[in-house]
Formats: C-alpha cells, sequence, structure tokens
C-alpha cells in the first residue's frame, strides 16, 4: 500500500511538457528541469511522448510514487500539503477516487485504478495506462514580467534578470518553434482519448501555436475532453467564444494577485483596471461551458492584500487555484517580521469566522476544490492555507536580506517602488537596508 | 470484489406513553436489528458487500389510527419515526435527505425522513462506495478504468 502523504497518480495519466519541450513530472515541480542537462535529455525533441511514457525516468517516478520516499522535487504540493491547502497531487488523486484524509488506505484499496498502480510496482515502473491529460508549456513568450515568475517562463522577466546580472541567458525557447516535432505532437494529440488538456504560459493567448492547436481541435471535431489554459488576463478573446463552445468543457485560469493597483507592481506590465475589465467581459461573454478559477501565488507581498482578493472571489463567485511562492525563495511568505504576521493571522482568523457561518451545509471531507458547487468551501481552505503560511517563525536573516536587496535592484531599473505598492512593508523593507 | 462498508443510521422516535414505534433495520432486504425505539439511538454497520448495487431499509411496523391524537386539527400526539442522521465510512451523509425513498403502504411515495405511517424507507448505493461517494458528492470526473 502507498503511503498517502506521497501516493500521486500523475504519473499515470498526465504528461507535462515545459517551454523548451522537457518533459517534466508535472507544472509543480520544485525546479522545473527547462534548460538544463536533463531538460536537453528529457526532451520531446529526442523522445514521442510514447517512448518517454514508458522511459526509465517516468519508471523511476512511478516506483517512487508507490514508496514511502518522497521527491525532494515535488516541494510545491509538499509546501501545499504542509500548509492543509488543496494541492495539486490532492486534487488529481481525487481523478483516481482516492480521498485524502483518514480514508486513503480504504479508497485505495476500492480505486479503479489500483490495478495499474500495483502493475507498475510488480513490472519495474512499466505502466499499462496511457497518457490522457496533458500540461504543456507552448513557450515562454509573455507580454509581462511578473517578479515571482520564472525566468523561463517569461520572455521579457528573463531580460530583465539579465539586465541585472541575476542570470547570464535570456532566450526564446519555444519548443513548438520546430514544425516537424510540432506537426508529431499534433498527430500524437489528434490519435489520444484526451480527457483534459492543460496550457500555461509563457501567455498562450500571445502564442499562434495556441490558436493552431484549438483550431486543429475544432477541424478534426476532437473537441470531447476539458481544454483550459491560463491567462494573464490582459488580452481580449472574444474570438475564441465560437470555438471554446464546442468544447466539452472549458476552464480559463486568470492569473490575479491582489485586487488593487499593488498587482500592477506584482504582474508587471499589467494593467489592473483593464484586468478587472477584461474580467467582467469574460463573465459576460463566456459560453456555458465555460469555468473560471482564480489562480494566485501568494508571496510575502500579495498576502498582505490575500483577505480582499478573496473575499473579491466570493463576490464573483471564483475558485482560487494557488500555490503558495516557494521558488523564488526570497519571496516566500515564511520571511516575514512576526509583527506582520501577527496583524495577518487576526485578518485572517476573522475572514474565517464569517465565511465559516456562510457554510453549514457541506460534508466535511467530501470536497472538489474544483467543483463550482462548492466555491465557499474553496475559499475557507484557501484561508485556512493563508493563515497557516503567516505561522510565526521561520524568518531567514540571509534570504531577507537577499529579497531586499533584490527588490532594491529591480525597483532601480523599473523605476517602482515595493513599499509605496505594500506600504504595510515598509519598515521591514528599510530597517532592512532597501 | 467484496469491500467492508462502516454505515451508521440514526434513528429518532416519536411516542407517547406506551405508544413508541416498532421498526427494523435491514441491510439488502436482511434483517440487522428490530424492536420498539424509545429513545433516539445510532446503529453501526461493518458489513462486506460485492461491488453492485445494494439497500438500506428502514421500516416502520406498528401505527394504527388511534396513535395519532388530533384535537380541532392539530396533532396532539403521535407515533413516528425520523431517520436523523447517516454516515458512510465516517462522512456526515446529508443528501439521504432527498435520495432515500420513504414508502409507506397504501400512500404515495416521498423523500421525507419522517415515517409517519407504516412501511420502509430506503436508501439505495452502489459499491465501491467511494466510487459512489465520488459521484453523488460531484466529486469531478475519474479517469476510466481501463485506459
Amino acid at each position: 500500500m502507498p503511503n498517502k502523504d506521497i501516493f500521486c497518480n500523475i504519473p499515470w495519466y498526465e504528461l507535462h511538457i515545459n517551454h523548451d519541450g522537457s518533459y517534466d513530472l508535472c507544472g509543480c515541480m520544485s525546479k522545473l528541469i527547462t534548460q538544463t542537462d536533463a531538460g536537453q535529455e528529457w526532451n520531446i525533441k529526442n523522445y514521442p511522448v510514447e517512448d518517454y511514457w514508458q522511459s526509465r525516468r517516468l519508471r523511476d517516478e512511478r516506483l517512487q510514487k508507490m514508496s514511502d520516499t518522497p521527491n525532494p522535487a515535488c516541494g510545491v504540493c509538499q509546501h501545499q500539503d504542509s500548509l492543509g491547502s488543496h494541492s495539486k497531487r490532492i486534487k488529481e488523486n481525487l481523478k483516481s477516487v482516492l480521498f485524502y484524509d483518514r480514508n486513503f488506505y480504504k479508497s485505495f484499496e476500492q480505486s479503479p485504478h489500483r490495478a495499474a498502480f500495483e502493475y507498475s510496482l510488480a513490472n519495474d515502473g512499466a505502466t499499462v495506462t496511457r497518457p490522457v491529460s496533458y500540461h504543456l508549456s507552448l513557450g515562454n513568450e509573455c507580454d509581462l514580467a511578473c517578479v515571482m515568475c520564472s525566468p523561463n517562463s517569461s520572455f521579457k522577466l528573463a531580460n530583465d534578470y539579465k539586465a541585472l546580472g541575476w542570470i547570464k541567458d535570456s532566450r526564446r525557447l519555444n519548443w513548438t518553434d520546430d514544425q516537424q516535432v510540432w506537426d508529431n505532437f499534433c498527430s500524437t494529440l489528434l490519435a489520444t482519448d484526451l480527457v483534459s488538456l492543460h496550457i500555461i504560459g509563457g501567455e498562450p493567448t500571445i502564442n499562434k501555436r495556441f490558436h493552431q492547436l484549438i483550431d486543429l481541435f475544432v477541424a478534426n471535431d476532437r473537441t470531447d475532453f476539458s481544454f483550459s489554459f491560463t491567462t494573464n488576463c490582459m488580452h481580449n478573446i472574444d474570438h475564441l467564444w465560437d470555438k471554446l463552445a464546442r468544447f466539452k468543457r472549458v476552464e480559463i485560469g486568470m492569473s490575479v494577485e491582489t485586487v488593487n493597483f499593488s498587482n500592477d507592481y506584482v504582474r508587471y506590465g499589467s494593467d489592473i483596471d483593464t484586468l478587472l475589465s477584461n474580467i467582467a467581459h469574460f463573465k459576460d461573454h463566456a459560453p456555458e461551458n465555460v469555468a473560471f478559477v482564480v489562480r494566485t501565488v501568494p508571496t510575502l507581498l500579495t498576502i498582505n492584500y490575500y483577505s480582499q482578493l478573496i473575499d473579491w472571489c466570493l463576490d464573483n463567485d471564483f475558485l482560487i487555484d494557488s500555490y503558495f511562492a516557494t521558488d523564488p525563495a526570497w519571496q516566500q511568505i515564511r520571511l516575514l517580521p512576526d509583527s506582520v504576521k501577527i496583524h495577518l493571522q487576526t485578518e485572517f482568523q476573522v475572514q474565517l469566522s464569517r465565511y465559516t457561518t456562510l457554510s453549514q451545509s457541506r460534508i466535511k471531507g467530501l470536497t472538489n476544490f474544483r467543483n463550482q458547487a462548492h466555491v465557499i468551501e474553496n475559499l475557507i481552505s484557501e484561508t485556512h492555507a493563508a493563515l497557516a503560511s503567516v505561522a510565526l517563525g521561520n524568518q531567514d536573516p540571509d534570504l531577507a536580506a537577499e529579497c531586499v536587496l533584490k527588490f532594491k535592484q529591480l525597483d532601480s531599473m523599473r523605476n517602482n517602488s515595493v513599499v509605496k505598492n505594500f506600504p504595510m512593508l515598509q519598515q521591514y523593507f528599510e530597517s532592512n537596508g532597501y | 470484489m467484496a469491500t467492508s462498508l462502516q454505515f451508521t443510521i440514526t434513528l429518532k422516535p416519536v411516542g407517547y406513553a406506551d405508544r413508541w414505534p416498532e421498526f427494523y433495520l435491514a441491510m439488502d432486504n436482511k434483517l440487522q436489528d428490530e424492536g420498539i425505539l424509545k429513545e433516539e439511538h445510532t446503529y453501526n454497520f461493518d458489513v462486506t458487500l460485492d461491488d453492485g448495487a445494494h439497500s438500506i431499509g428502514v421500516g416502520f411496523t406498528n401505527k394504527v389510527d388511534t396513535d395519532t391524537v388530533v384535537n380541532d386539527n392539530e396533532i396532539l400526539a403521535d407515533k413516528a419515526i425520523i431517520v436523523e442522521q447517516i454516515t458512510i465510512e465516517g462522512y456526515e451523509f446529508k443528501d439521504f435527505l432527498y435520495r432515500a425513498v420513504y414508502t409507506p403502504v397504501g400512500r404515495p411515495k416521498s423523500h421525507s425522513n419522517y415515517l409517519s405511517w407504516n412501511g420502509e424507507w430506503t436508501l439505495e448505493f452502489t459499491t465501491p462506495i467511494f466510487t459512489w461517494l465520488h459521484q453523488t458528492q460531484q466529486l469531478g470526473w475519474i479517469y476510466e478504468k481501463n485506459l
């Protein structure tokens, strides 16, 4: 029987491809292998999907998921789990009828996929399953340069990082520029009984392959699956609605960090008024099969406005899908001083008591945090995670110094000011040399 | 495949003097418990069931017309059973309030959990139970078994 704190069904059903074509276990790895030697080796340019699916790398991953040894690379989910949040691991396991609470073991015994999991254990990690869920980056072109993003995900941010001397190289990484690789991959997708396909950034809506992909599925009448993508909400997508209406289900992940002026600082290059206006427009014009979820990466900056964002999600009936920042480490919430954390704890506790009175009917333990009908439970869980994220102590003076120095450098280059956007942190930054 | 299942059902009586409801509890029409219900009680089941369709039933068997005391259209006293709560594998399963069917003898069926006349209240479910809970609670899609 696998370990309930480690098991994850992703290596049996989902494939993740990074911006440069490298394969990763999923998008929630602590460190993606983009632009590494491993990324050059385990790459769609070298291994077609079907070969990679039975590769040594994925076999080992399946065996590890069946063991008691956690993969250090799965740090994002481990961090989410430690906060009591709804990690991707937990959400994906539900698709194999694996419950995330005390019933994990019993539900594993009864899982419709137990035989597939145990087959891998008995056959050196090989699998009888096929990838039916894809998590794709089509490249690193993005018109924003968000401060908590990876330079691998935004060419624009990579340029800033390079100008500051934080990285040596900034390049366009789009694996989809290779026409033959792209054509082969499209053929694979059309031959697959897709269950879900999720496109991440860069910014998909400004990537020509994103539009080609939608057109390909529509033209081939292969739309009987859940199609989703994450966008920075800075672009009009009215031209997509008729096409998206053809899909079984569509989910649009909307990247928002705060709902005030400070979002423009964090999501550099965006404009909060345009963003909120676009989101309202999306809601008004989307076909009925389109659902929305707000995607956040709470950091030591944005956690200060997080309760406001959660309230806004409640007002708009939006789910939140968050990843509390682990990388860059210098933006982790734990670095905040206790004085700020104590204030935030009070704020989240008050919010929790308000929300709990709104939610009296849902069965504890039986919540799908991706279900639109479960918004209040989703937001309660999010508030619990936010509260856990501001646990006292655990500061790291070296990282705090790095944080202040890097924001100082970034602000100097961008002619911006972190303390003007987050005045509650003025003392923290200035006492650390900002 | 056979799997074990933990089930609790809480019954609350309505009665007076020496008039208390007689009940039985059955799983797949097999008697699990029976008696006179004089106070609220939670019954625990730990059963092993083959994969497939099943039911749990609560029967009410000893009501007569004179058990209901009415004066000027107001019920002064009555004999009945209230199905108060169900838990499945530790989860309080509130959906039973509209998923179960109460079939009183000679009267139309309903989803009421207030058993006011002789008859049987039945909750149908399937096993594996976690798949059933997943589906009834709309926990999202499930990858097909033979992908």
